[in-house]
C-alpha cells in the first residue's frame, strides 16, 4: 500500500476492484465506513461477482472477468474528454509534459503491438519507449500542458496561471484539439499519446468498449465515472483504488495496475491522505517476505539480483545498477552493507570483491518464479524442495501439475503447523504412493503465539508479536529450524569441504543461542536494520553500541552493515526511546551519564529494561499528530487554535510500531502540497512550507529532499537556482530512476508488454479480442513445456472452446484463508464454511436444471473438481460482443481453500483424509504474467454438470 | 492504597493499555468492582494476528503455560479491539490437537509415516541438501559480450549457484525468520526461491 489501513477513513471515493475487502480484509471495512459517516465517502465496487464488499457499496457494476484494464482506460478516457483533471498535479509530478520519441509506435498504429515487437523472440525491444531530450542537457524536453509561470529552472514546472472551465479545472492549452480528438495534431506529449491511446476504449452506448468488452451497462459505467473521477480530480479530493489479486492473477496483471496508477495520477490523488494504490496483501507477512527478498528476482529491500552476464563482479554489478538520478543512486551504500550482513568478517579480510564472489548469480533472462520453478521440478532439473509453510498442492496454479511435478522430487523437506496437502502429495487421490519415489521429512513448527518476532502488514507498518506459550510437543520456531540447519551445514562443509564451500563456512551467522538452541533474535533485527562494523574483533555487544539510523546514514565503503536497508532505523533511536519513556512517565529511571545527559546503552540488560525491549518500538499508547483547520477552510493551525477550528486528526499514529521507510506512512508525500507548497487538500494535510527553505507543520516523515540550499548537500549544480521547495517538488517520485524525470510516469519503459495498459484477453477466453488482432499478450509466455509436451493434460481451451463454454473465477471466503491449512483445522471456522462450494446464476441453473445445493462438478482440460452449487444472484450472465453479434456468457465462481487433508477438507468427509481432491486451482491454467509471472487464476474456461 | 491494575488504569487515563501493564510489570491481579475477572489469574501479552495483511493486534491471556482467553486489543490504532472471524479463532491455532507435534519421515516408496527426532532430522536433511547442492552446482558459466569492435567475446564467470533446490514459502513467518530464509537459502547459492507473493 502507498497509504496505510487507517488512512482509508481520508477518503472521499473508494474503487474497489478485484478485492473483497468486506470479506478478506473483514477488520478494515470499519474505515470506509468511517469514512462514510465523516467525509460522505462513495464506496464503488466493480466485480465479477455481487460480493460482500459490493452489498455495502453506494455503487456496483459486474465486469467480465479479465476485463480490467478496458474499464480502466475508459475511465482515463472519462477523465480526458471531461477535462477532470488535476492539471497543477499532472503538468509538475508526472511526465505528461514531456515529449515522447518520435519513433515510439501504439496500439493505435500498429493492431494491438507497441514498437519494437519481436515477432519470433516473442518479446519487445524497449528503445523507443523513451523520451525526447534536450541536447544540451541531456534530459527529457517538458512542455506547458497548461499556461504556467514557469520555473525558470526546472522547465515546466511552476504554477498554473491560466483560464478556468466551468468545473474549476484549468483549460488546457491544446484544449480545442483534444476536445475534436485530433490527438495526432498536438504536440507529441506522453499526454497526446496517452489520450490517443485510450480513446479507442469507448463508454458511449451498446457499442463502446465498456459494453461489447467489459459487460458493463454504459450507462452505469458514467455513474461510476462520474463518481470517481468527477469527485477525486478536485484539488482537495481524494479517491483511493484498493486492489487485490483480482488484479494481478492475469497474463496482463502489472499493466492493469499501471492502469489505475495512471489514472490516479491524472487526478492528483497519489501522496496524498486517502489516496494511492493499495494493495491488499493476503497473508500477515506477505509485506515482510517479499521485503527480505524471498523472490527469485530480488534480493532483500529490492535489490535487484545479480546475473552472470551483466554483473560478473562487484564492480560490474554497482556500475550496471546504479542509475543516474533517485535514491537508488546509493544503491553501493545498500548493495555493500547487505554484503557485510551475509560476509562481513570474510570481507574484513579478503575485501568486498570476494563476498561478491560467493554470492549466487542467476542466468541473464532466465525466469525462476514459482511457474518457471514448477516447469523446471516436472522436467526434473529440480531435485530437492524445502518450503517453509507453503501449501503449493493447493495454494499453486494447475495444482495436479505441481503435484505431479513433486512426484520427480528425491527430497521434499516441509516445515509447518499441520499436516498439508502438499506433504502429503505422494498418497493424494489418484496416485499409489509405491510409486512415488520421494523421500519427505515434516518438521513441525511453532505458531505466531509461540514465538517472538515482527510481522510486517500490508500499510509497510512492522508491528512486533510476543511468544506467549510453548509450542506443542517438539515443534520449534523456523528460525529454530533454519539456525540448527545452517550450524550443520557449515560443520559438514568445514569437515568434507564442498562447491563454493566458503559460502556457507564463511557466512556470518554468529548468533548467539539460548539455552533451547533458538539464535538470538534481536540480534538477528540489528543485522536486518544495520549497525557499524566494529574495530577490531566482532562482537555483539561493540554492535548494539552503534545502530545506523536510517539508510541516509549506511556507507558504501564496507564499514556498515544493513541487511535490508529499507528496514534501517528499525532497531530504535535514543531520541525515540527518551520520548517513549517520557509519555509512559518512565523517563526518570533511565540512565544518565557524567554531563547529565540521558545515555541509553545498547547491551542485552537495557535494551529489556522494564520489560520492554526498546528495539521492538510498538508502545502501547495512542499519539498521534493533529493540526487544527480554521473555519475559513484553509488556515492551519499546529497549536493556538481559535475556538472554532475543527481538530484534524489524519490517523497517523507515528509512535505506533514502525514502518519503513523510515517510518514514513504514506509514500510520495511530496505530492500532498503543491508546487507553491500548499497542501492540495487543507483538511489533509501532511506538511506546510514556512518559506521556501524550510518546513512547517509535519504531521508524517518528509518522502523528499530536505536539505535547505544552503545544505552541503544539497547539488552544487542547483546551488543558487533551486530551493528546498523547487528541488523536492522536480524529483516528488524520488524513487524513480531517470534523470529529469523523478516524477510520476504515465509512461514507462520499465515494463516489458508496453509503455501504456493495452487490453487483451485473457490466455483461455470466450472471445476474441475486439480490440486488436493480438488475441494474448504477446510478452507473456503463452506456453510453458508442460502445456507444449501434453497439451491434453495442461494444455488450453481454445477461443470460445465449445467443450469449456463458461468464464470462472475463483476467491475467498472470510472464514477460511488461503490454501486452508490454518482455517481447515479449526473447528469454530470450518463449521461456519464446511464444504467446497460452486456458485453459478439463477439463468444458468435453469439452463442445466440445476438445484440449489445439488453437488456439481466443474472441469477445464487440467482437472475437475466437485462442489455443492450454490445458485445465486450474485452472478449473472454478462451480454458481450463476439464478432459483430451480441453473446451471453455464464459466469462460475468457486473458493480455491479446499484440498484433502484436514479436520475439513471441503468434502463431507471429516478429521483425515478425503478420496477425492477439493482443490479449485486443479483447474486454473499454468501461465502468468508478463512481467512477474503470477498465474492466471482468475479468468479460465470450464464446463460444468450435475453430479446428483 | 493498594494499586491495582484498575486503578493504576484510572490513574493513567485511557493512555496506556493493559497490555503494557503487564509487560511493565504489574503482576497485581485486576479487580472489577464486583465481578471477579475471568483473566484474574492469567497473564498477559499483546500478538498480531497471523491471517490476512490488517496487522490487528489481540491480547493473549495465559493461564498455567495454556492460552485461556483471546481478545482484540483497543490500544490498536488499526484494529482499536475489533477482531473478524478468524482472528478470534487464533486461539484454536494453539489449542489444537491436529498440530504437528513431532518430527514426521516418509521413506521413498513408503506408505505412511514414520516418528523421527529432531537429533535424527537435522544432520539427515543437512545432508541431503550439501549431496543435492554439490552435485547440481553450477560454480563458474560461460557468458558472451561484445567488445569495443562488436565482435563477441566469451569469458568464463563465477556464477556460484544451485539449479538442484528451490526453497518456497516465508508468508506466514516472521519477518526475523524471512531474513534468515533469505540467508540461508542465498548462502547455499539458491537461485528458485520463491514464495506465495507469487502466486
Amino acid at each position: 500500500m502507498t497509504n496505510h489501513w487507517v488512512d482509508l477513513k481520508n477518503a472521499d471515493v473508494f474503487m474497489i476492484c478485484g478485492a473483497n475487502p468486506s470479506e478478506n480484509h473483514p477488520c478494515s471495512w470499519k474505515w470506509l465506513e468511517k469514512a462514510r459517516e465523516e467525509r460522505g465517502a462513495k464506496i464503488i465496487v466493480v466485480d465479477p461477482r455481487f460480493t460482500r464488499s459490493a452489498a455495502r457499496a453506494d455503487l456496483f457494476s459486474f465486469l467480465r472477468p479479465g476485463t480490467d484494464i478496458a474499464f480502466f482506460n475508459a475511465l482515463i478516457k472519462y477523465a480526458i474528454d471531461n477535462n477532470y483533471i488535476n492539471w497543477e498535479y499532472v503538468q509538475n509530478y508526472t511526465n505528461a509534459p514531456i515529449l515522447v520519441n518520435p519513433d515510439f509506435k501504439g496500439p493505435w498504429e500498429l493492431d494491438g503491438y507497441f514498437s519494437g515487437y519481436d515477432k519470433e523472440k516473442k518479446k519487445y525491444d524497449t528503445k523507443t519507449w523513451n523520451y525526447q531530450t534536450d541536447p544540451a542537457t541531456g534530459e527529457p524536453i517538458r512542455v506547458q500542458l497548461i499556461p504556467i509561470a514557469e520555473d525558470p529552472t526546472f522547465h515546466g514546472r511552476g504554477v498554473p496561471i491560466g483560464p478556468k472551465d466551468a468545473n474549476g479545472n484549468y483549460i488546457p492549452v491544446e484544449w480545442d484539439l483534444i476536445k475534436a480528438g485530433r490527438y495526432d495534431e498536438m504536440q507529441p506529449t506522453v499526454f497526446a499519446k496517452l489520450a490517443k491511446h485510450v480513446s479507442r476504449y469507448t463508454y458511449d452506448g451498446p457499442d463502446s468498449v465498456v459494453a461489447k468488452v467489459c459487460g458493463m451497462d454504459p450507462e452505469k459505467f458514467k455513474e461510476i465515472a462520474e463518481t470517481y473521477v468527477g469527485i477525486t480530480h478536485k484539488r482537495e479530493k481524494t479517491g483511493n483504488l484498493m486492489y487485490a489479486m483480482g488484479l494481478t492473477q492475469s497474463t496482463y496483471g502489472t499493466e492493469k495496475i499501471r492502469a489505475f496508477a495512471i489514472l490516479q495520477a491524472l487526478l492528483g490523488n497519489t501522496g496524498l491522505p486517502g489516496g494511492g494504490i493499495n494493495a491488499l496483501r493476503g497473508e500477515s507477512n506477505v509485506q515482510g517476505s517479499t521485503d527480505f527478498g524471498l523472490l527469485s528476482h530480488i534480493l532483500p529491500g529490492y535489490i535487484s539480483v545479480p546475473n552472470t552476464t551483466d554483473h560478473p563482479t562487484l564492480d560490474k554489478y554497482l556500475e550496471k545498477s546504479t542509475p543516474k538520478a533517485g535514491i537508488w543512486t546509493w544503491l553501493p551504500r545498500f548493495f555493500k552493507s547487505y554484503l557485510m550482513a551475509y560476509y562481513g568478517p570474510y570481507a574484513k579480510k579478503n575485501g568486498l570483491d570476494k563476498a561478491y564472489d560467493l554470492h549466487p548469480k542467476v542466468k541473464k533472462g532466465k525466469n525462476y518464479t514459482h511457474i518457471a520453478l514448477f516447469e523446471d521440478m516436472y522436467a526434473g532439473i529440480i531435485k530437492g524442495l524445502i518450503a517453509w509453510g507453503q501449501n503449493p498442492v493447493v495454494g499453486g496454479a494447475c495444482s495436479n501439475l505441481e503435484a505431479a511435478a513433486m512426484d520427480k522430487l528425491d527430497w521434499f523437506v516441509a516445515a509447518d503447523l499441520w499436516e498439508t496437502e502438499s506433504m502429503n502429495f505422494w498418497r493424494r487421490p489418484g496416485v499409489e504412493p509405491k510409486d512415488i519415489k520421494t523421500e519427505v521429512w515434516v518438521l513441525p513448527a511453532a505458531s505466531s503465539v509461540e514465538k517472538s518476532g515482527a510481522v510486517t502488514n500490508s500499510g509497510r507498518l512492522a508491528q512486533y508479536r510476543w511468544k506467549a506459550v510453548e509450542p506443542p510437543g517438539e515443534a520449534k520456531s523456523d528460525a529454530w529450524i533454519m539456525h540448527q540447519l545452517m550450524k550443520a551445514l557449515k560443520d559438514l562443509y568445514e569437515a568434507e569441504g564442498g562447491k563454493n564451500k566458503e559460502a556457507i563456512t564463511e557466512l556470518f551467522w554468529a548468533y548467539e543461542e539460548d539455552e533451547h538452541g533458538d539464535p538470538n533474535l534481536d540480534q538477528v533485527q540489528l543485522e536486518m536494520s544495520g549497525f557499524t562494523w566494529p574495530e577490531g574483533d566482532f562482537s555483539w555487544e561493540a554492535a548494539f553500541k552503534k545502530p545506523v539510523f536510517g539508510f541516509a546514514n549506511l556507507k558504501d565503503d564496507g564499514s556498515t552493515v544493513s541487511g535490508t536497508w529499507i528496514y534501517c532505523g528499525q532497531w530504535a533511536s535514543d531520541a525515540d526511546i527518551e520520548s517513549a519513556a517520557k509519555i509512559l512517565k518512565i523517563d526518570g529511571q533511565l540512565p544518565k551519564g557524567d554531563d547529565g545527559k540521558v545515555k541509553i546503552p545498547r547491551d542485552k540488560q537495557v535494551t529489556e529494561w522494564n520489560g520492554i525491549p526498546f528495539n521492538k518500538a510498538q508502545w502501547h499508547f495512542q499519539k498521534t499528530n493533529v493540526y487544527w483547520l480554521g473555519s475559513d477552510g484553509q488556515t492551519i493551525y499546529t497549536e493556538n487554535p481559535p475556538p472554532d477550528a475543527k481538530l484534524i486528526d489524519l490517523g497517523i499514529s507515528p509512535n505506533w510500531a514502525w514502518a519503513w521507510p523510515v517510518n514514513r506512512r504514506i509514500i510520495y508525500n511530496r505530492n500532498s502540497v503543491d508546487w507553491s507548497g500548499k497542501p492540495f487538500a487543507p483538511d489533509k494535510a501532511l506538511f506546510t512550507f514556512k518559506d521556501d527553505e524550510t518546513l512547517g507543520m509535519k504531521i508524517d516523515v518528509p518522502d523528499f529532499y530536505t536539505q535547505p540550499s544552503s545544505d552541503p548537500a544539497f547539488p552544487e549544480e542547483l546551488r543558487g537556482k533551486a530551493t528546498m521547495r523547487t528541488r523536492s517538488g522536480a524529483t516528488s517520485f524520488f524513487m524513480n530512476r531517470e534523470p529529469g524525470a523523478l516524477v510520476a510516469r504515465l509512461f514507462s519503459n520499465s515494463m516489458v508488454d508496453g509503455p501504456f495498459p493495452e487490453h487483451y484477453e485473457p490466455r483461455e477466453s470466450p472471445v476474441k479480442n475486439m480490440l486488436s488482432s493480438v488475441q494474448n499478450n504477446p510478452a507473456a509466455v503463452l506456453e510453458w513445456p508442460s502445456a507444449k509436451n501434453e497439451p491434453e493434460k495442461w494444455g488450453f481451451a481454445e477461443v470460445g472452446d465449445k467443450r469449456f463454454p463458461y468464464v470462472c473465477t475463483t476467491y475467498r471466503v472470510t472464514e477460511h484463508w488461503q490454501a486452508g491449512q490454518m482455517t481447515r483445522n479449526n473447528s469454530w471456522l470450518g463449521e461456519a464454511m464446511p464444504e467446497n462450494f460452486v456458485e453459478i446464476s439463477k439463468e444458468l441453473a435453469d439452463e442445466l436444471g440445476i438445484k440449489n445445493g445439488d453437488l456439481v462438478e466443474v472441469e477445464s482440460l487440467r482437472g475437475k473438481v466437485q462442489g455443492v452449487a450454490v445458485v445465486t444472484v450474485r452472478l449473472k450472465p454478462l451480454e458481450i460482443g463476439d464478432n459483430g453479434t451480441a453473446r451471453k456468457i455464464h459466469i462460475v465462481g468457486l473458493t480455491w481453500h479446499y484440498g484433502y487433508i484436514g479436520l475439513f477438507t471441503g468434502g463431507p468427509e471429516r478429521n483425515g483424509m478425503s478420496k477425492k481432491n477439493y482443490a479449485a486451482n486443479q483447474l486454473t491454467p499454468h501461465v502468468g504474467d508478463a512481467n512477474t509471472t503470477i498465474p492466471e487464476s482468475k479468468a479460465f474456461l470450464v464446463n460444468l454438470r450435475k453430479v446428483k | 492504597m493498594e494499586l491495582s491494575r484498575r486503578s493504576f488504569l484510572k490513574l493513567s487515563g485511557a493512555g496506556i493499555g493493559v497490555a503494557a501493564l503487564a509487560q511493565l510489570g504489574f503482576t497485581t491481579p485486576a479487580y472489577a468492582a464486583d465481578v471477579e475477572l475471568r483473566i484474574r489469574e492469567a497473564k498477559e501479552s499483546t500478538t498480531v494476528c497471523p491471517y490476512c495483511s490488517m496487522g490487528c493486534s489481540a491480547i493473549v491471556s495465559v493461564q498455567d503455560g495454556k492460552i485461556v482467553g483471546l481478545e482484540g486489543l483497543p490500544d490498536s490504532p488499526i484494529n482499536r479491539a475489533s477482531l473478524c472471524s478468524k482472528g478470534q479463532s487464533i486461539i484454536q491455532v494453539a489449542n489444537n490437537e491436529r498440530r504437528l507435534k513431532k518430527v514426521l519421515y516418509r521413506a521413498p516408496g513408503a506408505t505412511d509415516w514414520e516418528e523421527k527426532t529432531w537429533e535424527e532430522a537435522i544432520p539427515a536433511i543437512a545432508r541431503l541438501i550439501k549431496d543435492t547442492r554439490d552435485a547440481t552446482f553450477v560454480e563458474t558459466e560461460e557468458i558472451t559480450t561484445k567488445d569495443a569492435t562488436g565482435n563477441d567475446v566469451k569469458t568464463e564467470v563465477t556464477a556460484n549457484r544451485c539449479e538442484g533446490i528451490a526453497q518456497l514459502g516465508g508468508a506466514a513467518l516472521d519477518n526475523e525468520e524471512c531474513y534468515l530464509a533469505s540467508k540461508f537459502a542465498r548462502a547455499l547459492g539458491l537461485v528458485y526461491i520463491e514464495h506465495q507473493a507469487r502466486i
